[in-house]
């Protein structure tokens, strides 16, 4: 028999069993506490710590007298941890009221990315909503401050200033081409969350967001409203598929209004059909038509072989160049050059230019802008065409002088008129505000273009082809266009393009408005189509500004 | 100042010592409590406090909930003092039986939470038999070997094995793991110190360690969930593991000297499970660092010390086993949890006396140290 244990001895060792484990504890506190420290705290760090983007917002978009046109408007974007997220049911069916999203449609988004750690479930929620998402208290579902982007004027700029994304990147017109400039450098702060991933402190901004400048455009919302309103009217009433203006200051250049229609409205943008986004009047070329004869009289006068005095014969009414027959609406007989505007004769428009060295007139129209782009910076601006001279027939010539054989965008048209109107100085066009003096460039002697003025003025006058565009009070020059539309097979007689063009008040232009109007079927001629919208987005301009008279009756 | 003539012992002794000690000395000597022993039993509910103040992130209904049950505690505790040893002897199988017989009644009619059965609901009362248990097992097993006043045979320790086992096996059925360890830990204890042979000692070890695998199939699938967890907690970092996990470290990030009171992350900001009752220890590491840690341990042992120092002066074999028992069951269970939050045990839910958030244990506890201040007290008189 083994020896039997003492009482005390018993109790010895009973007192070392336990002193062993207290000591056993203690090497572990000490193994963890001191020892592994340094990973426990990063454990921890990484599980209580996050670092969390902040929003900076988006530049604001002006119009030339501080009126918002683009703002960034904070919001929350709701988002959803998949990891964390228990997807049944019942959590759906909570999110799907303040959302106002289905059940399917989330569950779908989550069961997608549930390998990721975060999905947007919606972006751009407004304050209210989110409360309520807040309230639900859901593990796994998270907000996140964000900026959306709003339109204050609606579809008025929606071609002009463009959009952006719902990451607030520009997608179209100014937020693409400035967005660089407007949009900010999000930052980055660092904050404590708890097990549900609340923030519960801020602890420090490692970066702070630098926010987006903003920009003032040139553009007039005014005068922006008057061409929107006239240019609908204009389009509903004949029954065209589309139009655009544009309106150009002629003493400096600046883009004072672009619309298009059909518009849409860039704050629900949901569902509108790409040929309704398309900013025309800088994406679309056409062929111009009689608009483009003042510059044929300009070759004219610039060769030295015509003056103000000059006579050409247009009898019978049509002429045959090569294969074409070129045609008047009338028999004019014999026509000064303002009486050749005046009444838009193709006869005599052509006969110049079959006078005119070839190389001259190509370099005289490139020097008005056509053929390149303007240096409006807008997103999808064409440079229309413009055949070199060197491939020009004879045939081509004589119907360039009527504005066939070529083609220009909306933009192109009101900037080549603000040469006219600012007595032969190119300004270039300008989208945005600048307060320096624009940089002008001479094209034609102030002479010619004055003498053309006022041929164009006669135009506007009674028994001109533009009296539709007369605004009480102040001269008016300018020109009508009606061209068809050039199709595979040849030109389209029932499908034309109706414009005009001008600028006011003659004495001292300031405003140069231009209006297309495309495939109109009420009516097609541009004096009974485009003037009157001319004319009163030209008053309404006049007034706005209050310019001068500088016509009496 | 008039006694009754039955008290006179107690008389002299206090009118010998009114003159030279303080009041509140009298106060216990006349109720039977250990001075230091209640001093450091006192001390100890105060820092359960001020932690549970920090872990149930400064909720102070809870916190005076918790000073209700300490309260209620004492309470309990000077009453059951006042019993003699030699009464709690004589009660003490009729208490095993009660104690069996309730288990029993657990199992068939009690009250479902947590999808474990472990209260009775007595009108209101919540009775979880098991906690009793804790305390009945151990006097039944010092009873038992009281009784033979012999050197146990194999037949005396069988039985001691089936006194043992029977409420183990019920508490493990409801099903309380935590529990039921103490149980037969604290009842193993008086087996230990009873007299085993030392070859019985080593053959009990031996067995044990081979029945390990066996009781496997023992377990609920919860419960061998939780050991496997222990053993590999990174394989399931979010389900099982993730509380061990996280107890380690809000354990580690506490550092050298903590992170101070009520700067504790892990669980302020709850990521750290059950952080006021089983994983209130990790709080408190986290905050007073390895030095509160082992001043805390430390403070446990010197209760557990002054209660074995009591053992050592009973004369009594049955005052001396059970005294013994319980306040080595007191300090294991506290090392068991400490051992669970660490990550050196399976996470069994043994709460930290005193300090973890709950009345029932609170309550048995009190009830152990109650018949440890008796036996102290009385042990003069027999």
């Amino acid at each position: 028999m083994m020896p039997r244990f003492s009482q005390k001895a018993r109790t010895r060792c009973m007192h070392g069993l336990l002193i062993v484990l207290c000591f056993l504890i203690v090497a572990r506190l000490i193994d963890l506490m001191i020892v592994q420290r340094d990973f426990l705290v990063a454990q921890s760090r990484a599980r209580i710590l996050r670092k969390l983007p902040m929003s900076a917002r988006r530049g604001i978009i002006y119009d030339r007298k501080h009126k918002a046109l683009a703002v960034s408007a904070p919001v929350k974007a709701v988002w959803v941890d998949p990891t964390d997220f228990p997807l049944n049911n019942k959590n759906i069916a909570r999110l799907t009221q303040p959302l106002g999203l289905s059940e399917s449609a989330i569950k779908k988004r989550i069961v997608k990315h549930r390998s990721s750690e975060f999905v947007y479930i919606k972006r751009g929620v407004l304050a209210k909503e989110a409360k309520a998402i807040q309230a639900l208290n859901l593990p796994g579902v998270y907000l996140r401050t964000e900026y959306r982007r709003f339109y204050p004027q609606g579809e008025l700029f929606s071609h002009l200033v463009g959009v952006t994304n719902v990451d607030e990147r520009g997608q179209e017109g100014i937020e693409l081409s400035y967005d660089t400039w407007l949009r900010g450098i999000s930052g980055k702060k660092t904050v404590i969350r708890d097990r549900l991933g609340r923030v519960v402190s801020n602890l420090r901004v490692n970066r702070k967001p630098k926010q987006g400048h903003d920009l003032q455009l040139s553009v007039d919302t005014s005068i922006q409203y008057a061409a929107a309103d006239a240019l609908k009217k204009a389009v509903k009433e004949h029954d065209a598929v589309s139009g655009s203006v544009v309106v150009i200051d002629a003493q400096n250049g600046d883009l004072l209004a672009m619309v298009n229609y059909p518009s849409y409205d860039p704050n629900q943008r949901r569902g509108v059909p790409m040929s309704h986004r398309r900013n025309r009047a800088v994406t679309d070329s056409f062929e111009p038509g009689s608009t483009i004869k003042p510059f044929t009289v300009v070759g004219a006068l610039e060769s030295g072989r015509y003056n103000s005095k000059s006579v050409i014969h247009t009898s019978p009414g049509w002429m045959r160049v090569g294969r074409f027959t070129i045609r008047d609406e009338l028999n004019y007989g014999d026509v000064t050059l303002r009486r050749l505007l005046k009444k838009s004769s193709n006869i005599g428009a052509a006969k110049i230019m079959l006078s005119l060295d070839p190389q001259a007139y190509s370099e005289q129209l490139s020097q008005f802008g056509f053929g390149v782009r303007t240096q409006s910076g807008l997103q999808g601006e064409v440079s229309g065409r413009l055949i070199p001279h060197t491939h020009w027939a004879s045939s081509e010539v004589a119907t360039m002088a009527y504005g066939y054989g070529m083609s220009i965008t909306t933009l192109q048209l009101a900037h080549a008129y603000s040469i006219l109107a600012s007595g032969g100085m190119n300004y270039p066009v300008r989208v945005l505000k600048q307060d320096k003096p624009p940089i002008g460039e001479r094209v034609i002697p102030a002479r010619i273009a004055h003498q053309v003025s006022d041929m164009l003025f006669a135009v506007v006058e009674k028994g001109g082809t533009g009296k539709r565009a007369r605004v009480a009070g102040y001269r008016v020059a300018g020109k009508t266009g009606t061209a068809n539309i050039a199709t595979p097979s040849g030109y389209d007689k029932k499908r034309v393009i109706s414009s005009f063009v001008g600028y006011a008040p003659a004495s001292k232009p300031r405003f140069v408005v231009a209006v297309v109007i495309r495939e109109p079927h009420k009516s097609h001629f541009g004096a009974l189509v485009a003037a009157p919208a001319f004319a009163k987005i030209m008053a309404a301009a006049l007034h706005s500004w209050a310019v001068l008279p500088d016509s009496v009756g | 100042m008039k006694q009754s003539s039955s008290h006179s012992s107690f008389n002299r002794s206090f009118k010998k010592s009114h003159s030279r000690k303080s009041w509140w000395r009298h106060f216990l000597k006349r109720w039977h409590l250990d001075p230091l022993l209640s001093g450091l039993l006192l001390l100890l509910s105060a820092i359960g406090c001020v932690i549970l103040y920090s872990a149930s992130d400064m909720d102070k209904h809870m916190v005076m909930h918790q000073l209700a049950h300490i309260g209620l505690a004492w309470a309990v505790l000077i009453a059951i003092a006042q019993v003699p040893p030699q009464q709690l002897k004589q009660w003490a199988p009729l208490l095993y039986a009660l104690g069996i017989i309730l288990l029993l009644a657990v199992l068939f009619v009690g009250h479902v939470d947590n999808g474990a059965r472990r209260w009775l609901n007595l009108g209101g009362f919540h009775l979880q038999p098991s906690e009793l248990m804790k305390l009945f097992t151990p006097m039944m097993l010092a009873f038992h070997f009281d009784q033979i006043k012999r050197i146990p045979s194999a037949r005396d320790n069988i039985i001691a094995c089936i006194l043992i086992a029977i409420p183990t096996v019920l508490t493990m059925k409801q099903p309380d793991l935590g529990t039921a360890i103490i149980i037969a830990s604290s009842a193993l204890w008086v087996f230990f110190l009873s007299g085993l042979s030392r070859r019985t000692l080593l053959f009990a070890s031996g067995a044990s360690i081979v029945a390990i695998p066996f009781s496997w199939h023992f377990l609920h699938s919860y419960q061998k969930a939780r050991i496997m967890t222990f053993l590999n907690p990174e394989t399931d970092p979010l389900g099982n593991g993730y509380h061990i996990i996280q107890s380690k470290i809000a354990i580690g990030s506490g550092g050298f000297l903590g992170k101070g009171w009520l700067h504790g992350t892990q669980s302020h900001l709850n990521f750290l499970p059950e952080h006021t009752t089983d994983f209130i220890f990790s709080v408190f590491s986290e905050e007073w660092g390895l030095i509160g840690s082992i001043l805390l341990i430390a403070l446990f042992f010197a209760i557990f010390y002054r209660c074995m120092v009591t053992a050592q002066h009973q004369k009594d074999h049955f005052s001396r086993l059970l005294c013994a028992a319980l306040a080595t069951s007191f300090l294991f269970a506290a090392l068991v949890n400490m051992g669970m939050v660490t990550g050196l045990l399976p996470v069994v839910g043994v709460p930290l006396p005193f300090i973890s958030y709950g009345g029932s244990v609170m309550l048995s506890q009190a009830a152990s140290f109650a018949m440890i201040m008796s036996m102290r007290a009385h042990k003069r008189m027999w």
